[in-house]
């Protein structure tokens, strides 16, 4: 009776030429809005790259699409299934967006976008995808303390609960540790830290950065004390107003400025130069630190964290290092590779 | 004596012949006028005098030496360009406009002298505009910036002066003075190439008539021979007479002005 | 004493006191006694406070607020007359010296250098070699056609910049969005903050030999701006003139590029200001717009380091001060050129 039935609804569907629908389930996204998504998700698009990065960590089998072409760095330890996919564009940096006609050949089944309290364009977003006709799913990764529920939403949306729960418990632990180590450390006791961008070393971010969001979370005091008033950040600084600040320690992304900077005559009286304190974030995959905010910043935390109070916060750089590689990118780090992701 | 020499030349712009084989000469103390319609080729003439333009047949002689082979400075000793009253972007002051005719008798690097200063004042005194000598030459009349180009000229030391429509644009009192100085200064030694479009000048500074038609020679000699009503007539294609006035003078009144 | 000697000697005399009270200004704060103790502990050799005070003092005056006055001034005044020696050479008063592409061309090669190799050594190198390269390409276009050499420059110059220009484009289209794309951003907004004494060392050599060579040249600027023909009549070897100003300015202007990144409307707007004040004679022009750009330029590069406790690039500050005064300045320059 049940199987003729269904040959009955198979036949019906022919019959009236309703394409096959697949199966579909009815979500409440991270932004509250109700969705109803395929029951079975294979593709997925990311409208900027923390949500590409985000599909990435959870079910690399699923990206659907690129928004930048992978960088040398980034290529190295992709999984090889996301090598070939192709490149769209997305909504991100100075106004770009992505090629619709490329996106609608790759008909992903899903597009995640991250709303961020910045980008007032996700309305935009909805409107420029409606031709895609796929239904469009909002996460919310503000902090790094969001990371461990985003982790557990994305699983249960991508069927990888599994996985994402070893991932979610991974945020958690870095969340705790750092959360014991500051309140173990009185204000007063923190260090004085200044992020130095650009190849010049003199641009930087606010006190409320989401940009400088790991030196608050490790304990660390920003000296740029500001509020942002834009999303895009690099503040630029005078040489003067560092060595106001003196921080003591120094964080930085910029190579060229890192190799320049202890032969750099102006920047010698500031107390992180005289207490050799300056940090070259780790950049590959992707920056640990920031810029693109990703999840590379739960392993960036305890390096961070680490370096500003060793005593304090006793870790072991390689074992670490090979541990999160291997659980976040499936990759297996050699002892030497470890060894040069922290080399200058 | 002959000064300059220009033995049959020609010269193309962009493919289309200007001159054809024009050949002339002139002496020291000389003043040749150079007459012809618009779009004959007199500007092209006085600029291969003055070595701005090089001949693509025949050659030009300043005292057997060929123009062309000549430095510009050294050229620029000799020969000396009153061009066409211009609107300048930059207003300088008189004095300083006339200083430039200096720059041929200094090396490649220099400072004006005290001495430039005075040899540019006394030209500017010879044409009696010294007092304007602290005026920016974009606030002075035409007919006192031609001075100042023409005293630049002197300045410049040369004794042949090539003038490109020197009355253009001047108002009747200033091209008669005009014409007078440079009778004047032709009396002197100096030789001067005009060109104009104003045969009773010619006839009037009693030099020599050169008369181009469409890139060719079609008139040459003593401007009281060679302005007659027949070559004016073909040379404007309007219908000219050239008359004697009961003073004695030459005039040329257009046939239909007679009545 | 005459009208421009005098004109010289008192902006000589504003600048040297804009310099030194350049090395009191900043958000550092720092008093007139201090840098007498400090003159005196670095002649006598005797500290009068602590010596830590003085290491800081000297890190403060000698390494951070010396090069940048120094650069200031360098690049104020290497603007300025480039700025003058094109309006005269091109007889409009409406150039600046990026009309032959040499700053397209510089803000191309920093770009390229910033995606492509990862030096701060290369990004020097590269925009002083593309903004070169840049005039260079506009010469030989202008070569390849007959006709008024002068608009035949301008054209070349016009197609060289589109084309770096375009090419930059193309290199913040590859650049990675997250550090180069505002890497390259901020670079093109121009400033002071990067120069130290090292860069100063190897580029005031050429910047001041080809001031000195154009300020040589002034007298030749005046005849150039009668036109070429009549400059040629007055005995000027026109072609090795002009190639040598256009040399000269070329390489004043990439170097400003080297140590400033791109700095806008200082190469229009002082030679304007200059000329009112000195009228058009390139003799005192030249001298004297050297002087005021690099009086200009400091005083910007003052408000760009003091205003906020962020600071402002000095390519926006130089831009937002220069438009409005420049349209002031054309409503008054008829007494300069008409």
């Amino acid at each position: 009776m049940k199987h003729i039935l269904i040959a009955t609804a198979l036949v019906l569907f022919v019959m009236t030429g309703i394409p096959y629908e697949v199966k579909a389930r009815t979500i409440t996204d991270m932004a509250g809005r109700t969705v109803t998504v395929p029951e079975k998700i294979t593709k997925v698009y990311g409208t900027s790259p923390p949500a590409t990065n985000l599909i990435i960590a959870v079910a690399p089998g699923k990206l659907a699409a690129h928004n930048t072409p992978l960088r040398q760095g980034e290529k190295k330890y992709a999984d090889p299934r996301i090598l070939n996919l192709p490149v769209v564009g997305g909504w991100f940096g100075q106004g770009q967006t992505p090629n619709m006609e490329s996106l609608m050949t790759v008909r992903p089944d899903l597009v995640l976008v991250w709303q961020n309290r910045l980008s007032l364009k996700n309305v935009d977003v909805e409107k420029a995808l409606k031709p895609l006709n796929a239904p469009l799913v909002f996460v919310v990764m503000d902090h790094v303390s969001d990371y461990p529920k985003v982790f557990r939403f994305m699983g249960k949306l991508l069927g990888e609960e599994q996985r994402t729960e070893s991932l979610a418990r991974y945020a958690e632990k870095t969340l705790a540790d750092m959360k014991t180590l500051k309140a173990n450390l009185p204000e007063n006791k923190r260090l004085t830290v200044y992020y130095a961008e650009n190849d010049d070393g003199l641009s930087t971010e606010c006190t409320d950065s989401m940009h400088t969001e790991l030196i608050p979370l490790c304990a660390g005091v920003n000296v740029h004390r500001c509020r942002t008033n834009y999303g895009y950040g690099m503040d630029k600084i005078s040489m003067e107003q560092v060595l106001l600040y003196n921080p003591q320690v120094m964080v930085t992304h910029s190579l060229p400025f890192y190799n320049g900077l202890f032969s750099d005559t102006r920047w010698k009286s500031i107390r992180a130069l005289k207490d050799k304190r300056v940090y070259l974030i780790p950049r590959d995959p992707m920056n640990w630190f920031d810029r693109p905010p990703s999840f590379m910043r739960l392993l960036g935390a305890r390096w961070l964290a680490h370096c500003f109070y060793p005593e304090k916060y006793p870790w072991n750089p390689e074992k670490e290092t090979k541990a999160f590689y291997s659980l976040f990118l499936g990759y297996n780090l050699s002892d030497d590779e470890c060894r040069e992701l922290f080399r200058p | 004596m002959t000064l300059i020499t220009v033995d049959r030349v020609s010269f193309s712009y962009n493919g289309t012949t200007v001159l054809h084989d024009v050949s002339l000469s002139v002496g020291k103390g000389d003043i040749l006028s150079v007459l012809g319609p618009n779009g004959s080729g007199k500007t092209t003439l006085l600029k291969l005098i003055l070595g701005l333009n090089k001949p693509l047949k025949g050659d030009v002689l300043l005292e057997r030496h060929p123009v062309k082979s000549l430095q510009p400075r050294i050229l620029a000793q000799r020969i000396a360009y009153v061009p066409q009253i211009h609107h300048m972007a930059f207003s300088f002051r008189m004095l300083d406009v006339v200083m430039m005719g200096r720059i041929p008798h200094k090396p490649f690097f220099f400072r004006y002298g005290k001495d430039d200063k005075h040899l540019a004042e006394s030209a500017m005194d010879r044409l009696n505009i010294l007092h304007l000598k602290d005026r920016p030459y974009t606030a002075v009349s035409g007919g006192e910036r031609q001075l100042c180009l023409i005293a630049r000229a002197l300045a410049q030391g040369a004794r042949t002066l090539v003038m490109d429509e020197p009355v253009g644009g001047l108002d009747y009192g200033n091209q008669i003075r005009l014409l007078s100085i440079v009778r004047e200064l032709a009396r002197e030694g100096y030789t001067f190439i005009q060109s104009t479009h104003f045969p009773d000048h010619a006839l009037w500074m009693a030099g020599r008539v050169l008369m181009l038609n469409k890139g060719r020679v079609v008139a040459e000699g003593m401007a009281e021979k060679a302005v007659t009503s027949e070559s004016l007539s073909e040379l404007y294609r309007v219908p000219m007479d050239v008359t004697q006035t009961m003073c004695g003078v030459t005039v040329c009144v257009p046939e239909e002005m007679r009545g | 004493m005459t009208k421009p000697a005098f004109t010289l000697s008192a902006v000589t005399i504003l600048l040297a006191l804009a310099a030194l009270g350049s090395l009191l200004l900043g958000r550092y704060p720092v008093s007139l006694t201090d840098v007498g103790h400090f003159a005196s502990w670095s002649f006598h050799g005797c500290p009068p406070g602590n010596g830590q005070d003085m290491d800081m003092l000297r890190n403060i005056l000698l390494d951070i607020r010396l090069p940048r006055i120094i650069g200031a001034v360098l690049v104020g005044a290497a603007l300025s007359v480039s700025g003058t020696a094109y309006q005269s050479m091109f007889i409009n008063p409406l150039v600046s010296p990026g009309l032959l592409g040499v700053l397209a061309g510089a803000s191309f090669g920093a770009a390229f250098s910033m995606i492509f190799f990862h030096s701060l050594l290369s990004v020097k190198i590269c925009a002083f070699g593309f903004g070169c390269a840049a005039v260079g390409l506009s010469m030989l276009l202008a070569r390849m056609y007959n006709g008024d050499r002068l608009l035949m420059l301008i054209l070349g110059g016009i197609v060289s910049g589109a084309f770096f220009t375009a090419l930059l484009s193309v290199v913040k289209y590859l650049a990675d969005p997250y550090n180069q794309l505002p890497a390259i951003v901020f670079w093109l907004m121009g400033g002071l903050s990067s120069v130290s004494m090292d860069t100063l060392a190897s580029l005031w050599v050429p910047v001041l030999l080809s001031l000195i060579v154009l300020t040589a040249l002034s007298p030749y600027m005046n005849a150039l701006s009668m036109g070429d023909e009549e400059a040629r009549t007055m005995g000027v070897p026109v072609g090795l003139v002009r190639t040598t100003i256009i040399v000269c300015a070329t390489l004043m202007s990439a170097l400003t590029v080297v140590l400033a990144g791109i700095i806008g409307w200082v190469g229009l707007v002082v030679p304007h200001l200059t000329r009112m004040l000195t009228g058009p004679d390139n003799r005192i022009l030249i001298p004297a717009s050297a002087l005021t750009g690099a009086l200009y330029l400091l005083a910007m590069d003052d408000l760009s380091r003091m205003l906020f406790t962020v600071e402002i690039p000095l390519g926006i500050l130089t831009a937002l001060c220069g438009i409005p005064f420049f349209v002031l300045v054309l409503k008054n320059a008829r007494k300069g050129w008409s």
